[in-house]
């Protein structure tokens, strides 16, 4: 049975080009992370232990379809999952908190995932890690969901899992979008760097 | 003739009181009050005049000086400066006028091209993001704040040692823009300092809006904009430490603390993470100072002018001579602005001699 590489798109061009297909922007990725991390922070200590995970979800979920919901991208609950859908595209999206993102490591998911999520994880997708589907319950419309997965250090990934017993056992697909190490996007300076090289000509008049 | 204006700013940019100048002088206050209304001195009551003023004497025989219109300039920080510091300050600003006109007559310097944005003064981060249209500078951070404008003709002075108390101010001149910087601060609060008078001299030119309350807020918004455009930061909206913050504020030359609020106020960090993050970097001594700083912006328009003029064989010293004021005060004028002043020699230096046994 074949079993497949990870696709993995991680330059700039590349993500935004990917993501295109998809009828996306980075910065629309960027800013579902971005929420969700702003108000983890807001969990304070007297709160309770999984407040963090929690507000992020929330916020996050609430964000994704902030961004999507209105651009051809529908709220969707299929098996239970809270995501958006865009058909004509063949995409669903679903948010994720994660330990880290955009790292070689895959991320890791912070909960066990129910057999809803598995079920998403269309029956190609197992043939693809060389799994076997066994009975799966949940829905079989064709369409491959991706996760926005919120690292605890803000890094975000746009990620295909498959998904078998709880856990992210394979990988389809993984676009990098945001990570605070910055390694894995080096930015050409030239033409993201300091600007600096004003002209001054001052002379003498009598020259 | 004697000049009663000059009179009045050679006491202002001392500080002096008419009664203070008056005791120094050895006349009475009447008198002295008689000399700034239009009185002329004998002449050994102006060499004493001159004398407790540390003015040469011919200063105060010249044309009128370039007194500024108080309401037509942009002080930073108003609310807490002492009338007679803001009296020194304008005296300066004259002095600065003076010097740069001495300059203009003998050097081509850039035109200004800034943009009347005074309609934008609501929007203050609008208002950023057209001059940097105009200007051409993308969203990419700004290396040389400092170079910029002055490459588009802002005139740019250093505030004396005498008025620690204002951090900048700005005004326009005819067709010239001038900022006057207090070089006191730290590198990276002189660059916001810029900012943040570019933004007076684009958003408030027109007197009825420099008495908007709202002026200072609005120049500061500007600021904070036009040195750390929203797109550029987007890439860096996840830096919630200290440590973070720290590392990342060297891409836009700003303080830490500047880097944090920008951080809060596009919604990148929430309220929460914000406070704990002051009060971290308040910690580590980011309040009251850059740990580690940048190194200070100099004025590229002076160290060229200085070094033409050096070629020539004139100094500092024969400017001031020529303006008939002390040199003490072309000092500070260029204070921490010229290379020489920054640790870089401009001038050759007088070769030193030793005694050899």
């Amino acid at each position: 049975m074949p079993s497949f590489n990870t696709v993995i798109v991680s330059t700039l061009v590349e993500v935004e080009t990917r993501l295109s297909d998809f009828a996306l922007s980075r910065e629309q990725i960027v800013a579902i992370g971005q929420t969700a991390r702003a108000y983890a922070d807001d969990a304070s200590p007297s709160m309770p232990l999984n407040a963090a995970g929690m507000l992020s979800y929330i916020h996050g979920v609430g964000e994704l379809r902030q961004q999507l919901v209105g651009t051809e991208y529908i709220p969707d609950r299929a098996c239970g999952i809270e995501s958006v859908v865009r058909r004509d595209r063949s995409v669903r999206i679903a948010f994720q908190n994660v330990d880290k993102c955009c790292a070689d490591m895959p991320p890791i998911p912070r909960n066990e995932k129910g057999s809803g999520a598995a079920s998403l994880s269309c029956a190609t997708h197992f043939q693809h890690a060389g799994i076997e589907a066994g009975p799966l319950t949940g829905v079989h419309d064709g369409v491959r969901t991706y996760y926005v997965m919120v690292g605890l250090d803000g890094s975000v990934e746009l990620s295909c899992p498959v998904i078998e017993k709880g856990k992210y056992v394979a990988w389809p697909e993984r676009i990098y979008i945001y990570s605070p190490d910055g390694e894995w996007e080096a930015k050409p300076d030239a033409e993201n760097g300091p600007i600096e090289d004003f002209d001054i000509v001052v002379s003498f008049k009598d020259a | 003739m004697f000049n009663s204006d000059r009179l009045r700013t050679a006491r202002e940019r001392r500080m002096l009181t008419a009664k203070g100048l008056a005791e120094r002088v050895g006349v009475s206050a009447v008198s002295l009050s008689k000399y700034e209304n239009g009185h002329e001195p004998d002449e050994a009551t102006a060499n004493r005049i001159a004398d407790a003023l540390s003015y040469p004497v011919d200063f105060f025989y010249r044309d009128a000086p370039e007194r500024l219109d108080t309401d037509a300039v942009s002080f930073r920080s108003l609310a807490r400066m002492k009338a007679r510091e803001r009296r020194a300050a304008e005296a300066a600003g004259a002095l600065g006028i003076e010097l740069y006109e001495w300059i203009d007559t003998r050097f081509n310097l850039p035109a200004a091209d800034l943009i009347d944005l005074s309609k934008e003064r609501r929007r203050p981060s609008v208002a950023a993001r057209l001059l940097r249209q105009h200007w051409g500078l993308g969203d990419r951070p700004i290396g040389n704040v400092l170079k910029l404008v002055e490459s588009k003709g802002v005139r740019v002075l250093s505030l004396s040692e005498a008025t620690k108390n204002v951090d900048a101010y700005s005004f326009w001149r005819g067709d010239h823009p001038y900022v006057f910087l207090n070089q006191e601060k730290t590198a990276e609060r002189s660059i916001f300092d810029t900012a943040h008078e570019l933004g007076h001299l684009v958003l408030h030119h027109h007197a009825d809006s420099r008495t908007d309350k709202e002026a200072e807020t609005q120049a500061d918004r500007f600021a904070s904009a036009f040195l750390m455009p929203e797109s550029d930061v987007m890439d860096y909206a996840h830096h919630f430490t200290a440590g973070q913050v720290i590392a990342a504020k060297k891409r836009w030359k700003v303080s830490a603390m500047a880097l944090a609020y920008r951080l809060n106020s596009l919604g990148y960090i929430s309220e929460w993470n914000y406070r704990s993050l002051i009060i971290d970097l308040g910690k580590r001594g980011y309040r009251s100072g850059e740990p580690d700083g940048i190194e200070r912006e100099v004025s590229t328009v002076l160290a060229k002018v200085l070094s033409a003029l050096w070629s020539k064989g004139l100094t500092k010293n024969e400017i001031a001579k020529d303006l008939g004021i002390p040199l003490g005060e072309i000092e500070a004028l260029l204070f921490r602005l010229s290379p020489d002043q920054s640790g870089v020699a401009n001038e050759p230096r007088r070769p030193g001699l030793k005694l050899v046994r």
